[in-house]
């Protein structure tokens, strides 16, 4: 059984429609790029996924469950955790309390303390700055502190939207080296990324997305190897 | 002037701006986390302070009862209220227009249901506690220090909600981003719900503190709506701070405006300081830019 | 929210309206019935005025009273200290609110959350109340002006003589409907006009507007004189027709809100509604009297129950309609 299976999953925003018949699954433990260009639909899928977006028709099911009526809120308790695009940190909130909303809405909310201390060790950055304002931060940091905070629910699933827009190169690099971390301790992770060569670099599998349908899904092996996809998506 | 009525003036306007801020940080509770304005927080004013005038002046309940059964009830009107007023409208677009006239209606019910219930007549609440505090010649009813005291001790506990619980978290975060917040899972329409509740009974703990000192009747809602709506403009709409300190500068201004002219322009003072600073800063004394 | 498509503003349904209007003296002879009717019209062109900043320039205000006060008490005023015809002082307290209007728009034309120009606009007019409501050498204060005069006499071909005043209904009618019907024209004008596609296209995205030379800041000060000049006037109107004002008949809350529900009701953004929703709420208030003391706790529930099933006005009843619009 996958860990999440999306089946013919259609949404609209209004009547104008954003996907259409979207399929995909993931398995436990496996990394998995969802690639495509700007206003393919990548962040709608996501924000089907997790329930802010209802969708009009198609199942989802994690771990077995149908999730597709839950409310938004109801899904990290779950093992969901989306880190949205843009990283929608509370800005006006410190680092720490920004990680302890990420057990708000889960039974980790009693370890928070321990966790906070844990994921501070992957993000060694963070305990140097647990008191200030998460809008005092720098780009590369918003995105580690959005990361961190997703993982202080101890998700099954972790889902990255556009984790390395607007970062450096290096910063980048930093990032895609925590995503592989993460996972390594039993996470999976669906990757958005409209940097293609970085997300079919990190995954096992990828789906490409135009226009609100999937074109083509498949090993990355086989995606690096397509013309279309290398002259379209990787500009070689 | 003699300094004895100089200090005197800041005393009362303090005093006074602290039941404003009380007041105010309900309205700025409700427009920082549901993004909305509740033309019927007055009423919630007025319904409290004709509780207190019924358990205390009429039942002979003691005040801090009276106070407590008031805002009790209170609180659960406007869990009601949000429920059945409110609660649909903030799923839908034009929710800022709409949730406007669904309060201007509540409001409109409520005063009525008022009037009809307890006629037009000012009922005097006596005051809880009698005497007068003298020093070196400024003087000082002891229910004005009261009233003081419930605020500073209200407006703490309130900042301590916010800073260190964990539905004080959960409520900044929804006022923050409520995408965010619903993702981490925050219900954010129990929250709604709750900030309502909580707002009208600061309205409530407010009007229970100044029905001595104003008398109650249905109309009694509509002066510290207005001046409420200035303070929390004053001090940055959605900013607790602001809240406070536009509250009590708007307590002084006005206790220092009736020395230089009589009490009907006390009104004309608040609303002139009010355009004067937006013409200077737009967003308010302590406020950041809202975009809409 | 609804919106009309910038060609057709509903402008043959508005002159429909206004042609039945002429229809009702000749048939409608209760003197109660006509002054309702007249309130109407007065309430029409406040509500299609507010409805030009509110509907077309997406600017949310909430001190609308306040012109319509300043137009009725500066020209009250002038007719009677002057001894000048109200037939001239009625544009004179259009023009009174119109200066008002650029004054209080300057300010909140730099600001664009609807809560902060609500409340900015409601203290604007909380203000102009307080001020009438403390001169009482000039305004009697809350005792409120009495013999203000009625309209002159003015002669008619054919018609002769008409007067106005106490027991003139049909003449005092047929002025209010000329009123209507100049605003009616003058707003149309306005918003079918290079001025109206400027101020949809400002409404819609400013940023856009500017890029494309559009001043946002120019048209919709025009939209806010526009405005306030038109409530300015139906509050003089007002004025001389009854012969007397009170701060809070004229410059109260309960004014807006009126204002507010009949543009709610007849639909938001479009010219016919206002029209329309005038109507319907100032005699709907009249039929709601035979509920005797529980007239407004009615309007109250009514209004809850009109924005949570009816948010677009009665033109577009969304009961059946389960989509969802996105919060933000």
């Amino acid at each position: 059984m996958p860990l999440l299976s999306v089946e013919s999953i259609s949404s609209y925003y209004g009547d104008a429609q954003v996907l259409t018949d979207i399929n995909l699954e993931i398995e436990d433990n496996e990394i998995v790029a969802v690639i495509g260009p700007n206003g393919a639909g990548k962040t709608s899928m996501l924000r089907t996924v997790s329930g802010l977006l209802r969708p009009r028709s198609g199942s989802i099911r994690f771990q077995g469950k149908a999730i597709e009526r839950l409310p938004a809120h109801a899904l990290i308790g779950l093992g969901i955790a989306h880190v949205p695009e843009g990283r929608h940190l509370f800005p006006q909130m410190t680092i720490r309390e920004n990680l302890l909303m990420g057990s708000y809405g889960t039974s980790t909310w009693k370890d928070r303390a321990a966790l906070i201390d844990e994921v501070c060790t992957i993000f060694p950055r963070l305990q140097e700055r647990i008191g200030q304002l998460a809008g005092t931060l720098s780009g590369g940091e918003r995105q580690m502190l959005a990361t961190a905070r997703a993982l202080m629910a101890r998700p099954r699933l972790l889902m990255l939207d556009e984790p390395s827009l607007g970062l450096a190169p290096k910063i980048i690099e930093t990032v895609h080296s925590i995503i592989r971390t993460i996972n390594q301790q039993g996470v999976a992770v669906l990757l958005v990324e409209q940097n293609a060569q970085m997300a079919l670099k990190a995954a096992a599998r990828a789906y490409l997305l135009e226009n609100g349908a999937i074109v083509k899904f498949g090993s990355t092996v086989d995606f690096l190897a397509d013309q279309s996809v290398r002259r379209s998506y990787l500009g070689i | 002037m003699p300094i004895q009525l100089i200090i005197a003036q800041i005393v009362n306007g303090v005093i006074v701006g602290s039941m404003y801020a009380l007041f105010a940080s309900g309205l700025t509770l409700i427009w920082g986390t549901m993004k909305m304005l509740n033309f019927a927080h007055g009423e919630f004013f007025m319904l409290a302070g004709y509780l207190v005038y019924f358990c205390y002046a009429v039942l002979g309940i003691n005040p801090a009862w009276s106070t407590l059964i008031a805002v009790a009830t209170v609180f659960l009107l406007g869990i009601i209220v949000e429920r059945v007023v409110i609660h649909h409208l903030l799923s839908r677009p034009v929710w800022q227009l709409t949730t406007i006239v669904a309060t201007l209606g509540a409001s409109i019910f409520l005063q009525n249901l008022a009037l009809h219930v307890w006629g037009a007549d000012f009922q005097n609440v006596p005051y809880f506690i009698g005497g007068v505090l003298s020093i070196h010649g400024v003087r000082i009813a002891y229910q004005r220090l009261l009233i003081l005291g419930v605020s500073c001790a209200s407006i703490a506990t309130l900042w301590f909600v916010l800073k260190y619980t964990r539905f004080g978290l959960a409520l900044r975060a929804t006022a923050q981003d409520a995408d965010a917040a619903q993702l981490y899972g925050v219900n954010i329409l129990s929250i709604y719900t709750l900030t309502f509740g909580f707002s009208a009974a600061l309205a409530a703990l407010s009007a229970a503190m100044l029905a001595p000192i104003t008398a109650v009747n249905p109309y009694m809602g509509l002066s510290p709506l207005l001046k409420g709506f200035v303070v929390v403009i004053l001090g940055g709409l959605g900013s607790f701070g602001g809240a406070i300190l536009g509250g009590i500068l708007l307590g002084i201004a006005e206790s220092f405006g009736v020395l230089f002219s009589s009490t009907e322009w006390s009104d004309v003072i608040a609303f002139t300081l009010l355009v004067l600073v937006i013409w200077i800063r737009p967003w308010g004394l302590f406020g950041v830019e809202e975009r809409s | 929210m609804p919106r009309e498509t910038a060609a057709q503003p509903r402008r043959g349904a508005v002159v429909a309206i206004l042609g039945l209007l002429c229809l009702v003296p000749p048939l409608v002879h209760n003197p109660y019935l006509l002054h309702l009717c007249i309130l109407s019209m007065i309430y029409a062109m406040l509500g299609a005025s507010w409805n030009l900043i509110n509907g077309y320039a997406g600017i949310f205000t909430f001190g609308h009273q306040a012109f319509f006060g300043l137009g009725a008490y500066s020209s009250a005023l002038l007719a009677m200290h002057s001894g000048l015809s109200p037939w001239i002082t009625l544009w004179c307290g259009g023009v009174v609110a119109a200066f008002a209007g650029l004054v209080i728009g300057l300010p909140v034309l730099r600001i664009r959350s609807i809560a902060h120009v609500a409340i900015i606009t409601l203290a604007f007019a909380v203000i102009v109340h307080a001020v009438v409501s403390n001169l009482p050498e000039l305004t009697r204060g809350t005792l409120g002006l009495a013999g203000i005069p009625p309209f002159t006499p003015i002669v008619l071909p054919r018609l002769g003589t008409i007067s106005f005043g106490a027991g003139a209904s049909a003449a005092s009618y047929y002025v209010a409907l000329a009123f209507l019907t100049l605003s009616a024209a003058l707003l149309i004008w306005v918003v079918s006009g290079r001025t109206g596609l400027a101020l949809r296209a400002i409404r819609d995205s400013e940023a856009a507007a500017a890029s494309l030379g559009v001043d946002p800041t120019r048209y919709k000060l025009l939209a806010f004189i526009v405005s306030s000049f038109v409530a300015g006037v139906a509050g003089a109107y007002y004025a001389h027709y009854l012969g007397v004002l009170t701060p809070e008949s004229s410059i109260g809350v309960p004014i807006m809100i009126t204002v507010l529900v009949i543009t709610l009701v007849g639909g938001i953004g479009t010219t016919v509604g206002p029209l329309i929703g005038a109507f319907l709420v100032i005699i709907g208030l009249e039929v709601l009297r035979s509920v005797g003391d529980y007239r407004l706790m009615v309007y109250g529930v009514l209004l809850v129950l009109f924005v949570n099933f009816a948010p677009n006005g009665l033109a577009q009843l969304t009961l059946f309609d389960r989509r969802r619009g996105k919060r933000r």
